[in-house]
């Protein structure tokens, strides 16, 4: 298989415009010395980072059906085609999207003209990216991420991707004008030209040096990306596998709201600062002593950047959520600033339990669960799904089910459901006694209900679900 | 005689074949036609019945309701009732409800109308026969025949049972009558399911006399009820599951609602009610239980019997409660609400009362405040991050309990161009803090409103947006001694009211003293002749007015253009005919100010 980077210069060059003045109308012979000159800088330029590209084909298992979040690009053959980056020598490949790891899938990187078989080592959601581990023991060229460049409004740039020519892969570099600056906690720069099904292109300026990754249309800066990228990837260093890498992340339990602006203005406060509007028990944050209504101001030592959404943005990207590893928030308490310092712990796993006799699932409460879902009751069993045709889902009436999705029960025949361990309880009972219908007692909203569920009707073992 | 016998034969066989193959017969069709009517108006229409020689008509709820979503209270505003001799009149709406969807109008009509007769619609069964008549896509007095399907349908989501039928009910028939072979009422035809045949529904007849009698009595469907408790029927395997045959299920009692304090408690089963057995195994059974407590008298005593505690040791207990009139209902399911928002369309921001239906439907917390109804994203409301269901507590730090309240403490800040409002408020478990910025767009218009001293239209709006748009305002009735030279705007507000201002001395030399000061002069509906009045030289000066009072403007000469919403220079008016043109008119009279400036 023939591997090979190309570059062209696409678009028409006078269409686009020059990007700078002229103080007199040039000969079409200037012109094309010029066109020429771009053309030349163009090539030379991607010179630089060809080594570090990486074609990413992600191949779906034969027995395998569809599986819920993996990214597919090219629908009849079942794989995706995605671009990423070399990030060190022993084979580590980063690419913008999230995949997940899912044994039927089968993932091929090519760099340069070789093929290399790799899995999933790390994703994280926060970033929207994923690390592959090459299965090689070859030293592989890493991009370098330390002498990375920003773009100008108005500059020219080239973005490069890998192509394979076997699979008659479409061959196209091509050179692009910066037109604007969209702020976050990693800056994008604005293309004059849309792209899409492109993302982990890389894009460098016309000295060649790196610019960043193409992501949604636009470039990621890789400036930006380079302190987050080093600790993603010393944690995927250290990751064994992704399911490994799952048990390490680390939860701060509060729900936060940016600041309004008009209200910060007003208040003399910073219009980059989050409300904890509420610490969940037993959340890290709570831990470590954050109430509801502190402001946070500074993370880590480093004030917050940016308003707004994108204020929320920054801070839960600069968070990093490990297991163990310490973290501190600057907040104002009642208009004086105070220093917290805590450790991420990891996020609570509640309870859950299959109750096929009833025809439900149901989950343990905490208090996040309690928040988030605006639950009226504080004890009891939530429900997380009801069984199409069980005993909870046939009711008189087609399409109302008798216990809907959640409804936090509170009793099951008379007695007290306060958890997980209590439902269980008396679960048991009925199992060993079989009564013929079963009397359930529930909160929805806020108003509580009776059921009787006939326990005589449907599937024992499983069901769809509601 | 072969002649003789072919005439016979033929006659044989017209005579009662026409009978068997009319499944109307005559004298009913000519009995029932005269009472149906067709409604008209300016956005649909339907159909509808007499019920009284001297012009009352009952109809659906729906046929004859605005489409004011700051007031879903108001109604159509020009309905016509054609009879069907096609003699048309102008129709009052008495009152209407949405669920029951039920309205009670009245024509006055120069003769005694041919009222309908009624059946017992407690005393239907399925497979009876049936037609029913109205004015399908507006095809005026269409006959369609077929039987109850179901007497008892619940599944719809209605606040009482209804009959389904196989007659043909398309829209257009909605507030028509469903009559028994006899012709008389058994329902109003109110719903039809598209994508399905022949499925149209019913309200028995029983259940619309019923409302009409509160709509009579009290113009609005004045429901009763013990707050805040709910119901269930006892089904099969609810009836086994708690070991009981008969009764009434509590599912729900609010902690401190009348229900609580009566005694009630959840699990209770209530087997008696005023000292007669109730029960209810089936959703039919327990919405005529319920339906019978709703058309009870607010301020009654209801006694209960109830059974409470487990099955081996049950008490009987016996409670007594006092109906209360039911609060007015949020929007939900088929009801279109009964709560006037008081909106701010200058901050995009829409405030409602919050009533404890509100609290249960949507879930929301016990904070005292005012529920967010309108939080559009592209004004200050959005900006400020507000959303629709949260409840705002404080305005810069101020309680606000109740709308008044809210209206008060906001308009102070508005009216001294507050920079920033800080507003509090509860979304669901959350306690959040938040700032409205107007945009102040008039900061540097005086606006002097003058208000008739009776019947006026559209002030409340006027003054909220004239305030939260930044134009400093002074509201004066008929008489004031106001300079124009104190105010960029003199604006006249509408209604009927509006005519006393046609020779209102104080109010006429003002505006004519504001127009000769090139001032810009405005008025609301019948109001606009009061500036043609004042006015010197009007004539060939294009205004606009109230439908009725155009002929005052076309008598001084006046260019009445009809339009609802009219600018000539420096004089604006409008028509007045609902909220939307009003607030039109609003941002004609801002770009004339600014055009004036």
């Amino acid at each position: 298989m023939h591997k090979y980077i190309v570059w062209i210069v696409a678009g028409c060059l006078a269409g686009m415009g020059w990007g700078c003045s002229t103080s007199r109308p040039r000969t079409v012979a200037e012109g094309q010395a010029v066109f020429a000159a771009m053309q030349q800088a163009a090539a030379v330029a991607g010179k630089k980072v060809e080594p570090s590209l990486a074609l990413v084909k992600i191949s779906k298992g034969a027995s395998s059906p569809s599986a819920p979040g993996v990214i597919r690009i090219g629908g009849s053959s079942g794989s995706a085609l995605l671009y990423g980056a070399v990030l060190t020598a022993r084979g580590h490949v980063l690419i913008p999207s999230v995949v997940k790891a899912d044994e039927d899938n089968r993932i091929t990187v090519f760099i340069g003209e070789n093929e290399y078989v790799a899995r999933v080592l790390k994703t994280d959601d926060t970033l929207g990216m994923t690390i592959l581990k090459l299965d090689a023991d070859e030293n592989f060229v890493p991009l370098d991420f330390s002498k990375s460049a920003d773009l100008a409004v108005g500059e020219w740039a080239v973005i490069v991707r890998p192509t394979d020519e076997s699979d008659d892969f479409l061959k196209i570099s091509t050179l692009v004008a910066c037109q604007g600056e969209v702020a976050g906690r990693h800056r994008r720069f604005l293309l004059n030209l849309t792209f899409t099904g492109s993302s982990g292109a890389l894009v460098v300026n016309l000295a060649g040096q790196l610019v960043g990754l193409l992501e949604g249309g636009m470039v990621l800066a890789a400036g930006d990306l380079r302190d987050d990228l080093k600790s993603f990837l010393a944690d995927a260093a250290g990751a064994k596998s992704a399911d490994d890498d799952k048990k390490k992340k680390g939860w701060l339990g509060a729900m936060l709201d940016p600041i309004n602006k008009e209200y910060a203005k007003a208040k003399g406060l910073s219009v980059s600062s989050l409300w904890v509007v509420h610490a969940i028990k037993g959340g890290s944050a709570a831990n470590a002593g954050l109430r509801d209504g502190d402001l946070i101001t500074a993370l880590n030592g480093k004030p917050l950047r940016l308003s707004g959404v994108r204020a929320h943005e920054y801070f839960l990207k600069s968070l990093h959520p490990r297991v163990g590893e310490k973290f501190s928030v600057t907040v104002l308490r009642n208009n004086a600033p105070l220093e917290i310092s805590g450790a991420f712990a990891k996020p609570p796993e509640p309870p859950t339990l299959r109750a096929e006799d009833l025809g439900v699932a149901v989950a343990g409460l905490n208090d996040g669960e309690v928040y988030t879902h605006n639950l009226f009751a504080e004890r009891g069993v939530l429900v997380t799904e009801v069984y199409r045709g069980s005993p909870a889902a046939t009711s008189g009436t087609m399409r109302q089910t008798l216990i809907s999705k959640g409804d936090v029960i509170l009793e099951l025949a008379g007695l007290p459901t306060a958890n997980i361990a209590a439902f269980g309880k008396v679960l048991e009972t009925l199992r060993r006694e079989r009564p013929p219908v079963v009397l359930v007692k529930y909160q929805r909203g806020r108003l509580t209900g009776y059921a009787g569920l006939n326990l005589a009707i449907g599937e024992k073992d499983h069901g769809d679900k509601q | 005689m072969k002649r003789l016998f072919f005439l016979l034969l033929s006659a044989l066989c017209a005579g009662p074949g026409q009978a068997q193959t009319q499944d109307i017969p005559d004298d009913i069709v000519k009995k029932v036609d005269p009472a149906v009517v067709a409604i008209q108006h300016e956005r649909a229409g339907g159909s509808g019945f007499v019920i009284s020689r001297d012009g009352y008509i009952l109809t659906n709820g729906h046929v004859v309701r605005g489409d004011d979503e700051e007031d879903p209270t108001q109604t159509a505003k020009s309905i016509t009732v054609i009879l069907n001799d096609e003699q048309k009149y102008p129709a009052k709406v008495i009152g209407f409800s949405m669920d029951p969807d039920i309205a009670l109008i009245k024509i006055e009509a120069n003769r005694p109308l041919q009222a309908v007769e009624f059946a017992d619609s407690r005393r239907v069964q399925i497979g009876q026969r049936c037609f029913a008549v109205g004015m399908p896509l507006g095809l005026k007095r269409t006959f369609t025949r077929g039987i109850l399907s179901n007497v008892e349908r619940t599944d719809l989501g209605t606040e009482t049972k209804v009959f389904q039928t196989d007659a043909a009910i398309n829209p257009g028939n909605s507030g028509g009558p469903l009559f028994d072979l006899e012709g008389h009422v058994l329902g109003l035809n109110t719903y039809g399911q598209s994508g399905a045949n022949n499925l149209g529904f019913t309200i028995p007849i029983h259940v619309a006399l019923a409302v009409k009698d509160s709509l009579l009595a009290h113009g609005r469907f004045v429901r009763a009820d013990l707050p805040v408790y709910g119901t269930s029927e006892l089904y099969s395997e609810l009836a086994r599951a708690l070991n009981i045959e008969k009764g009434v299920l509590v599912t729900a009692v609010l902690r401190n609602s009348a229900a609580y304090k009566a005694g009630l408690r959840e699990g209770d089963i209530i087997v008696e009610t005023d000292g007669r057995s109730c029960s209810a195994s089936t959703h039919a059974e327990l919405l005529d239980y319920t339906w019978d407590l709703t058309i009870r008298k607010p301020g009654g005593d209801l006694a209960f019997t109830v059974l409470r505690g487990p099955a081996a040791s049950r008490q009987r207990l016996s409670l007594t409660a006092k109906l209360e009139a039911m609060e007015p209902m949020p929007k939900w399911g088929y009801h279109a609400g009964e709560i006037v928002e008081n909106r701010y369309d200058a901050l995009g921001l829409g405030v409602r009362q919050l009533v404890q239906m509100s609290r249960i439907l949507f879930r929301l917390p016990d904070a005292s405040g005012v529920l967010v109804s309108t939080a559009r994203a592209s004004d200050p409301a959005g900006k400020a991050g507000l959303k629709e269901y949260d409840i705002i507590t404080h305005v810069a730090g101020r309680l606000t309990p109740d709308v008044p309240t809210f209206q008060r403490e906001l308009e102070a800040q508005l009216t001294a161009h507050a920079k920033a409002i800080e507003l509090t408020l509860v979304r669901g478990k959350y306690n959040l803090v938040t700032a409205l910025a107007p945009y102040y767009g008039q900061r540097n218009t005086k606006v002097a409103l003058l208000v008739p001293m009776r019947d006026h239209e559209y002030v409340e709006l006027l003054r909220r947006e004239l305030i939260a748009s930044g134009a400093t305002l002074t509201t004066a009735g008929p008489g004031a001694k106001l300079n124009p030279a104190d105010f960029n705007v003199i604006l006249l507000a509408g209604g009927v009211g509006g005519r006393d201002l046609w020779s209102d001395a104080a109010t006429l030399n003002l505006v004519k003293e504001a127009y000769a000061a090139k001032k810009v002069v405005a008025a609301v509906g019948s109001s606009a002749v009061a500036l043609a009045k004042a006015i010197p030289n009007i004539a060939g000066k294009k205004l606009t007015t109230a439908k009725d009072d155009s002929a005052e403007l076309i008598k001084l000469k006046a260019n009445y253009t009809g339009k609802s919403v009219e600018t000539d220079g420096k004089l604006v008016t409008t028509t007045g005919f609902d909220r939307a043109i009003v607030r039109d008119f609003l941002k004609t009279l801002y770009r004339t100010v600014r055009d004036n400036e």
